[in-house]
């Protein structure tokens, strides 16, 4: 409440291996589990965000950064000059760069974006995957996932069987 | 186990999976059912079942009545439109073309037919069982539009509703003072008394619709403008409200003379709409919408929408979805229309057709609900004592389906050789380098899946594919035809290759004089007129 005759209020986040992360307020409620404890007066000081690192916090906040002028709830976004279309198209290109990390920053992003309820950053972080299962093979997502059949093969014919029916 | 085999398994935690199976459709999901124990084990725990329930999107589906109004016999069958508004293209095996609807609820449909027993299904999973219907306690008749089916979020319990119908009038079309009600897992139905007797007409006219854990039906109410009041029956307590219209003054001009009523649901709220038909004509006027908002001690009615219908009718008992409505037009089209404000001109220029619901005619035999595909499983109530296993030689089997069964086996097998002459033909070109367009899709692999069988929506448009197929068939043998003449002149030319070229030459006339023949044969087996109206 202190700053906020400076035009934008700072919050700080804190993560677990000790690293404190200054962002402004409208950042940071691009999380629904930080707006919320924000609006409940529990952010006087740092928040501390347990189990996510400070490596996915960073790259958490610099979501939120590239995401907060068009989704920011005030609406008084920068988007007088640009066109909303160019904008949207821009953010696309800017999400795809985002994602390009391995796998376990992204099963940790997933894990991350779900804890603070980040929407557009959960469905960026999980279509990759949702992607991967719903086009391949059985064996393809079992090697996708690091995951292994430990079914015995007359019960993986027992499961199929019941899902015959399945309506398309 | 070895401990890096647990390592991996265990690498990816728990509840990230179900973040993101939770995304997944249910098709997918029990695919994936097979792909580890683990998997197995989320995709049929009940609590990811209510999980994926709150992420699937409710879409419109729209149940036929068998219906032999026009002369042929259609057997009842549901069609589901996905995001796209896209018709679903396979039957439903467990509705069978002797079902009514009754309701739908968290991806289960309650199910009526003229047998002992009510049916409770998923369609997206396939399972179902069979409740023995109440004990009736007077010799009157029973109606599909008596049962209702809802879910109680505060107790996770399912209920079936029955309206008993009464042996006293108090109401002009009949009426009704018991509920008899059956929470599934029980061992039997349970008497509610109503405090008054409620009419049976305004169920059957306005249907019944589950929101929130209550159910909502009109009842007729002699002190009200609307002569309907709402009654809401709480799934939890199990105790009647009644719940009173607005006042409108129905001598206003601009509300003509309405005498047609539905309770309906619209963004999760229970209400009430209202049309205008004009006497002479038949025809619907202005459509009025009231929403109830019961988040305060005292409900209140708001108006939240007033549409001009034009010539179309609306659907019961959902007909608003998100911002689109259903209506159905004199002629059998089913179409949808979007809108942007809360009151607005239906412009039959922006209608988007969604099907033609002919050789079926009769409107009333159609309901739109919401449907959702979900994950719920009623293996725990099957130990109940009221679960039937009905005996077979019922639905499709039974000799009045035959000749719809018959028609149906038609059209695939049409599908298939239509498809293999294609396939020659394409053969055919490559061999002698002509281009011909001939792109009919594959049918669908029978061995695959047995139980996928087109639906009649589906059917349709098959063979109107078909027979512009069989019409564009002519010209692409003509290239074939000139290809082959020129290559065969080519050919010649060349000494080397002459007896290769001679060799083609009379697979080509073989297949030309068989081709002729195949040919015709679709057309001569397709019965247009089974299908044009």
């Amino acid at each position: 409440m202190a700053t906020r005759e400076a035009g934008k209020k700072m919050i700080m986040l804190k993560s677990p291996d000790g690293m404190e992360f200054e962002v402004e307020e409208a950042v940071a409620m691009e999380s629904q589990t930080i707006r919320k404890m924000i609006e409940d007066d529990c952010a006087d000081t740092a928040i501390l965000i347990p189990n996510i690192n400070s490596k996915i916090l960073s790259r958490v906040i610099e979501y939120c950064n590239k995401h907060v002028p068009t989704t920011g709830a005030t609406g008084a976004a920068a988007s007088d000059t640009v066109a909303p279309a160019a904008l949207a198209e821009d953010l696309k290109i800017w999400d795809a760069e985002f994602i390009k990390v391995n796998r376990a920053t992204r099963f940790n992003l997933i894990q991350a974006a779900s804890y603070l309820n980040i929407k557009g950053l959960l469905d960026l972080t999980s279509q990759t995957t949702i992607d991967t299962i719903s086009d391949n093979s059985l064996e393809e997502i079992r090697s996708f996932l690091s995951t292994k059949n430990d079914y015995l093969p007359e019960e993986e014919q027992t499961i199929r069987r019941e899902n015959q029916w399945a309506f398309q | 186990m070895k401990p890096t085999k647990k390592k991996r398994l265990t690498w990816l935690p728990q509840d990230i999976i179900e973040l993101i199976l939770v995304r997944l459709p249910v098709s997918n999901l029990l695919r994936c059912r097979v792909v580890c124990k683990q998997w197995d084990g989320i995709i049929r725990d009940p609590q990811f079942t209510m999980a994926h329930l709150r992420h699937a999107q409710h879409r419109p589906l729209l149940f036929f009545q068998q219906d032999g109004s026009s002369g042929k016999l259609c057997p009842s069958e549901a069609v589901l439109f996905d995001e796209a508004w896209s018709p679903s293209k396979w039957d439903v095996p467990v509705v069978e073309p002797d079902d009514f609807l009754c309701g739908s609820c968290n991806g289960l449909l309650c199910l009526y037919s003229s047998k002992s027993t009510i049916k409770i299904a998923n369609l997206a999973t396939g399972e179902c069982m069979h409740l023995a219907k109440p004990v009736k306690m007077y010799s009157t008749g029973d109606h599909p539009s008596f049962y209702s089916f809802g879910f109680s979020p505060a107790t996770n319990e399912y209920k079936v509703l029955h309206f008993l119908p009464g042996n006293e009038h108090h109401h002009v079309g009949g009426s009704f003072s018991v509920i008899q009600v059956y929470t599934l897992g029980d061992e039997q139905w349970r008497v509610v008394r109503t405090e008054q007797a409620l009419s049976l007409y305004c169920v059957k006219q306005s249907g019944v619709v589950n929101v929130d854990g209550a159910m909502y039906w009109l009842t007729h109410d002699k002190e009200s403008s609307w002569r309907r009041a709402v009654v809401s029956f709480d799934l939890r307590d199990e105790c009647l409200k009644l719940i009173r219209l607005p006042e409108v003054d129905f001598a206003d001009p601009a509300f003509g003379n309405p005498f047609l009523h539905w309770i309906t649901e619209i963004d999760s709220k229970v209400s009430v709409a209202a049309v205008q038909v004009r006497r002479d004509t038949g025809l619907t006027g202005k459509l009025h919408i009231w929403s109830l908002d019961n988040k305060t001690e005292q409900s209140s009615w708001i108006q939240t929408y007033s549409i001009e219908l034009s010539t179309l009718k609306v659907l019961g008992p959902h007909f608003i979805y998100g911002d689109k409505i259903i209506m159905h037009s004199v002629n059998g089209g089913i179409y949808c229309h979007e809108f942007t404000s809360q009151r607005f001109t239906i412009d039959v220029t922006k209608l988007v057709k969604l099907l033609l619901f002919s050789p079926r005619c009769g409107y009333r035999s159609i309901q739109s609900c919401m449907y959702v595909k979900s994950l719920v499983r009623l293996d725990a109530y099957k130990k109940a004592g009221i679960v039937r296993t009905p005996k077979r030689k019922e639905g499709w089997k039974l000799k009045k389906w035959e000749a719809w069964e018959h028609d149906r086996s038609e059209i695939e097998e049409l599908w298939r050789s239509a498809h293999r002459i294609q396939q020659r033909m394409h053969e055919m070109a490559h061999v002698i380098g002509a281009a011909i367009s001939l792109n009919l899709p594959a049918p669908p692999d029978q061995q695959d899946s047995p139980h996928r069988r087109l639906n009649w929506v589906e059917q349709r448009r098959m063979t109107d594919m078909l027979e512009s197929h069989v019409d564009s068939l002519d010209a692409q043998w003509k290239v074939l035809v000139q290809a082959a003449d020129a290559f065969s002149v080519e050919s010649k030319k060349m000494i080397p290759a002459a007896d290769q070229a001679k060799q083609r030459n009379g697979e080509e006339s073989e297949a030309g004089s068989s081709r002729p023949k195949r040919k015709r044969k679709p057309s001569s087996r397709f019965d247009s007129s089974t299908w044009t109206t």
